[in-house]
């Protein structure tokens, strides 16, 4: 789906993660990892079934730890605003005291940037860690340009888990599969691409040229990337329900515009109204409708400038 | 001293001539020296049974070691002791009234319900009893012969083994209606059935008429008014509850005693040599029941907001709990998490206790001890781990101390965690099953045995005791289950090396089961008076 609607905010000290830190950041580049890397036939992982085998597949497992991830970083290392639709925001579901952040030996070399592994390990379920969350870090000279989180094993409450596996395919197009396991009948979600842009940064991939549309957005496609006006509805972590108890989700309408798959000019975001079907809770696409219009973003430069709620 | 008063055969006691003053003391009386109401207390592997008393002079503690202020409880199981010395093979009339009017409306004789081997109770306001008749010992096989010492130790007594209750629903009822926070004291009369003299207590000389016991104060025997549950070890004979299978047999393992008059439970475990453990009392809160439903309402259909709930702190210390906050509104609670939930007032009240005795203070991801009962052999410890969910339906936390008990009285060592059942509101976050307090998970069992959690494939999971450990809280009422299939060549059980699945459970991957057994479709416990 569409990278972006945030993207990086203006501001963001980047002093931080040069210098004293480079060190850190392997530029070894006989540890550049070979590609495809991941789950290479995530396309196929449609049933619960193979989706648990893959899951735990110990083989797989094997294959990212051989990542070596070694080295504990702080979090304030990679603080960067991600998008707005984003599940378990690093920002906020990341807790540095008791998730222990590493960062791997091996990375992605592509071009002039490195892309590093991150691993945040889960240390208080079990009586060992274990990887819940990978994310995809773009650097260039020291310097973070974007990130991603493109591996997840969330074991929530009562067996509610919610997985994310990935693929790195030879052309670096990354795959993204997600996975929920309710009470809900298993339900199969997009498979989602991104690509890494010249700018280092990541943004929605699409097979083919053309006009666009699923259940979450809708638009046209140049070059395999979002060109021009896009109409997106997604849950917006930005929207704080306290604020308004009005609304009943957390959804939002969104009209963006991109160029070359960054986003740029006004972004303006409105509450989505949407009925729900009784019966499974989904949303019922059909009686989607654009609602008040709550904030808007203000981009330069694949950069969000501003943020203004009304 | 002795009274005036004789036992007629309507149970009713009426003044007769005054005793003749004490002379010397005179051994070789017939005597009723003393009579009192007791618990069956069993030492060498049950093969040996004693009385201890109950009354005010013998007070009772409990788990915590505080004194309990009662001697005993309205439905409950007791024996009534009568020890006499020069009247073997006599028989012995005994009535119990109420000292005061204030349970009945009067003091007469209470009709109560008395055990009649090997497996009935049956109504009676007089109780005749034979000295060194040992029926009110049989278990359900109408035996007592695993007792070796009741010609040396008991011989010289009189036992009726009776229930603190009328027959019926309706006048017990009326008993709690009027007792309600009350206490009320019990007194016996007992008499020779053949009306011959007898010396009573310590007096002097034999007299015709009644003696009267426990009507002073130097002990009282006290009866209260609360909710009770008795919980069966699988193997204690004495369990008469309903079979519910056969080959091999297995019955019900508990039954209550519904009090309508009282919030009060306390849970009673009859161990497997029938010694009975006071395991704990638990206060009922009757809250609203509560369905999850796929839409929220807007908050102008949701009531007024009573209570907020805020895990912020939790999660931040690192609990690794789903729900940001709940909001409980009049309507129904809102679970505030990564995708809210409405959980939706239904028609009638749901029943839950807290199963956080302990309530050790503080957040963290810690494991939180909130039971550890260590008396009389009996072990029952659990805790919670990664949830705030800790409020249980009376009947299932019956089911769960008892299963814990089993457990452990079998020589399994395993601190038992919980990963929760519901929230105090009867709501669930983010769950559908969970609601009501009907359904609860537990941490996988380790070879550790330290209550931390692990998965099915996990080289610690300790299969063997989770079969075990699945069983007895089968027998014990949690019917229906969830874990997922799965193979564990590298953990130290051997029967899991293939394909398999916990007993009593269903394959559910939806939401995931590999990390907890699920436990719900509790089958309810009937009341005594069912």
């Amino acid at each position: 789906m569409s990278k972006s609607q945030v993207g990086n905010e203006k501001g963001i000290n980047t002093k931080a993660y040069s210098a004293e830190n480079g060190s850190l950041f392997n530029t070894n580049k006989a540890d550049c990892i070979t590609l495809p890397f991941g789950y290479d036939n995530i396309s196929k992982l449609t049933t619960v079934e193979s989706a648990l085998s893959a899951i735990q597949d110990e083989n797989k497992l094997k294959e990212m730890s051989s990542l070596k991830f070694d080295k504990d970083i702080k979090k304030d290392l990679l603080l960067l605003p991600e998008e707005y639709n984003v599940f378990l925001p690093f920002s906020k579901n990341v807790n540095e005291k008791f998730d222990r952040i590493k960062i791997a030996t091996d990375y992605l070399c592509y071009g002039e940037y490195s892309l590093y592994f991150i691993g945040v390990l889960n240390t208080v379920r079990y009586a060992e860690p274990y990887m819940e969350k990978i994310y995809l870090v773009s650097m260039k000279n020291n310097h973070l340009v974007d990130m991603k989180r493109i591996y997840l094993n969330h074991q929530g409450e009562m067996g509610f888990a919610n997985y994310t596996l990935f693929n790195i395919d030879k052309n670096y197009i990354i795959t993204l599969q997600d996975y929920e396991f309710t009470e809900s009948p298993f339900k199969l979600k997009p498979l989602n691409k991104y690509q890494i842009l010249p700018s280092g940064k990541f943004s929605g991939y699409y097979d083919h040229d053309g006009s666009y549309k699923d259940g979450e957005e809708q638009g046209i496609v140049k070059n395999h990337k979002k060109e021009g006006k896009w109409v997106e509805f997604k849950s917006n972590d930005h929207i704080d329900l306290k604020k308004y108890p009005e609304f009943t989700d957390s959804y939002t309408y969104l009209e963006a515009e991109y160029k070359n798959g960054l986003p740029v000019g006004k972004w303006k975001f409105y509450k989505l109204l949407q009925e729900y079907n009784e019966e499974t809770g989904e949303p019922m696409v059909e009686t989607r409708k654009k609602g008040k219009l709550i904030y808007t973003e203000m981009y330069k430069d694949g950069v969000v400038e501003k943020r203004e709620f009304y | 001293m002795a009274t005036r008063i004789t036992i007629t055969d309507s149970g009713q006691t009426q003044t007769l001539n005054s005793p003749l003053a004490p002379d010397t003391p005179d051994d070789s009386l017939q005597r009723i020296s003393t009579v009192y109401f007791a618990k069956k207390v069993t030492t060498d592997n049950g093969t040996r049974v004693s009385f201890t008393k109950i009354d005010s002079a013998h007070v009772q503690r409990d788990h915590q070691n505080q004194e309990i202020p009662y001697d005993s409880i309205l439905g409950k199981t007791v024996y009534l002791v009568i020890e006499t010395s020069n009247m073997a093979t006599l028989s012995i009339d005994a009535v119990i009234r109420p000292s005061a009017n204030t349970m009945t409306g009067n003091t007469e004789t209470l009709q109560l319900m008395r055990f009649v081997s090997p497996d009935r109770y049956e109504a009676q306001r007089m109780f005749t009893v034979q000295v060194g008749n040992f029926d009110a010992l049989n278990n359900k096989d109408g035996s007592h012969a695993h007792y070796t010492n009741l010609q040396a130790d008991h011989i010289n007594k009189a036992i009726i083994k009776l229930q603190l209750r009328p027959d019926g629903r309706a006048v017990f009822d009326e008993w709690t209606r009027r007792l309600a926070e009350g206490s009320i004291n019990l007194e016996v009369a007992v008499e020779r059935t053949d009306n011959n003299p007898c010396a009573y207590k310590d007096e002097q000389q034999e007299v015709n008429g009644a003696g009267i016991f426990l009507n002073d104060d130097t002990a009282r025997f006290r009866v209260v008014g609360k909710n009770i549950y008795n919980i069966h070890h699988g193997s204690n004979t004495y369990n008469t509850l309903a079979v519910i299978s056969t080959n091999p047999e297995r019955r019900r393992r508990i039954q209550k005693v519904l009090n309508n008059h009282s919030t009060e439970v306390v849970f009673f475990y009859y161990d497997q040599n029938d010694n009975e453990h006071r395991i704990c009392s638990r206060i009922k809160e009757t809250v609203t029941r509560k369905r999850r439903v796929n839409t929220i309402p807007p908050l102008a259909q949701r009531g007024t907001l009573l209570q907020t709930i805020d895990y912020t702190a939790n999660r931040a210390a690192g609990e690794n709990i789903d729900a940001h906050q709940l909001l409980v509104y009049s309507n129904g609670t809102l679970g505030d998490g990564a995708t809210d939930k409405w959980y939706a007032n239904q028609q009638g009240n749901v029943e839950l206790v807290n199963m956080d005795i302990l309530g050790n203070a503080g957040v963290g991801p810690q494991i939180f001890e909130a039971f550890n009962y260590n008396q009389n052999g009996v072990i029952i410890r659990y805790g919670f781990q990664h949830t705030r969910r800790r409020s249980i339906q009376p009947d299932l936390f019956a089911g769960f101390l008892g299963s814990l008990a089993q457990f452990r009285q079998e020589g399994h060592n395993h601190y038992i965690v919980s990963q929760g059942f519901s929230y105090s509101d009867a709501s669930c976050y983010p769950s559908a099953e969970h609601v009501n307090g009907e359904a609860g998970d537990l941490n996988l069992l380790t070879t550790q045995q330290d209550g931390v959690n692990t998965i099915l494939t996990a080289a610690n999971f300790d299969y063997d005791n989770a079969v075990i450990l699945r069983n007895i809280l089968y027998d014990f009422g949690f019917i229906l289950g969830r874990s997922e299939n799965f193979s564990n060549t590298s953990n130290a059980s051997t029967a899991d090396n293939a394909s398999t699945r916990l007993p009593h459970t269903t394959h559910t991957a939806t939401p995931r089961h590999n990390n907890h057994l699920h436990v719900h479709g509790f089958a309810q416990i009937p009341d005594i008076y069912a």
